[in-house]
């Protein structure tokens, strides 16, 4: 699987403003969850950074996927998505409330994602793209793409497939 | 839809079901200790109903099948399988007349496990509360590993 260009996934859609053969610049936001190298996902994929979070708990739920918190009306599911790949549990007082496109339902959908710090906005372009054998096999299927950087491959999760059913 | 719920307290949990599939609610005083020499899976006890004994589980606010009844069970709901009835344990059963389970959520995808009888979540008082039904509840307990 090649994930080619990352930046016409972190802003998929916008219409390109730049010049034709300039390479193109994206911004992303990189999340600590907990593991050695930081994720990342779109700009407009995060809506907000929630502190100190009301969140209740759903019995025989995943480990990692065990609380819901209520947002604007809404059901947000929370994930520790670090725990689920392989980190330590972590308190859930710092949230990165993030929106998605679901495939299957044709909605926009919210999540939150457990963070271990603030998230860091960073510029991406197609030089820093990778392939997706540069990421662990953990990671392939829940990545819609990769780029290098500071030395590590960076995955940009695909919210529609780590907040759909796994089990 | 506003349809006559009934709340079962177990813990802290509060399993939310439609009043029209809970047959009775007895008192666990009514509940006798399983039959040892014929041990049905995952029963704490046996409880008399329409002229019959039935199974009674007890479950706790994480939903795990218990091999025994805590103290603050008072209560024991009769449920309709299909074949019969089953018991549930609860610390507390109340009518709730007015609940519009209209303002409830599915439970989202990445939470659903296999045979769970969670259905939905519904904000309740000052918490939540699971939306479950009789069958479903029938089928987590009947189907679930044997405790150990």
């Amino acid at each position: 699987m090649s994930l080619g260009c990352c930046t016409s996934l972190l802003v998929c859609t916008t219409t390109p403003d730049y010049p034709i053969g300039s390479i193109m610049t994206a911004h992303a936001w990189l999340l600590d969850i907990g593991l050695a190298t930081p994720m990342a996902i779109g700009q407009r994929e995060l809506l907000q950074i929630i502190t100190a979070p009301q969140t209740f708990s759903v019995p025989l739920c995943p480990e990692y996927a065990r609380h819901v918190l209520f947002w604007q009306q809404r059901m947000v599911p929370v994930m520790d998505f670090g725990l689920r790949m392989g980190a330590n549990p972590h308190p859930q007082n710092l949230l990165a409330l993030v929106g998605f496109h679901d495939a299957l339902t044709g909605v926009i959908q919210l999540g939150a994602i457990v963070l271990r710090q603030a998230p860091r906005q960073v510029a991406v372009n197609d030089a820093q793209a990778l392939q997706a054998e540069d990421l662990p096999v953990d990671w392939r299927a829940l990545a819609i793409s990769c780029f290098a950087h500071e030395g590590s491959a960076i995955p940009v999760l695909h919210l529609g497939k780590v907040f759909a059913a796994v089990h | 839809m506003n349809k006559t719920q009934v709340a079962l307290k177990i813990g802290t949990l509060m399993l939310i079901l439609p009043q029209s599939e809970v047959s009775a609610v007895e008192s666990c005083l009514d509940v006798l200790p399983a039959n040892l020499a014929q041990p049905i899976a995952n029963v704490v006890g046996t409880v008399a109903f329409a002229g019959q004994r039935w199974p009674a589980y007890c479950v706790s606010q994480e939903l795990s099948l218990m091999a025994t009844m805590p103290q603050e069970r008072r209560a024991c709901v009769m449920l309709a399988n299909g074949n019969g009835y089953i018991g549930l344990l609860c610390d507390d059963a109340r009518v709730l007349k007015t609940l519009n389970t209209e303002q409830s959520y599915p439970l989202p995808s990445a939470m659903a496990v296999h045979n769970t009888p969670v259905l939905g979540l519904l904000r309740f008082e000052d918490g939540l509360a699971c939306l479950s039904d009789a069958a479903h509840l029938c089928s987590f307990v009947q189907q679930h590993p044997t405790i150990q």
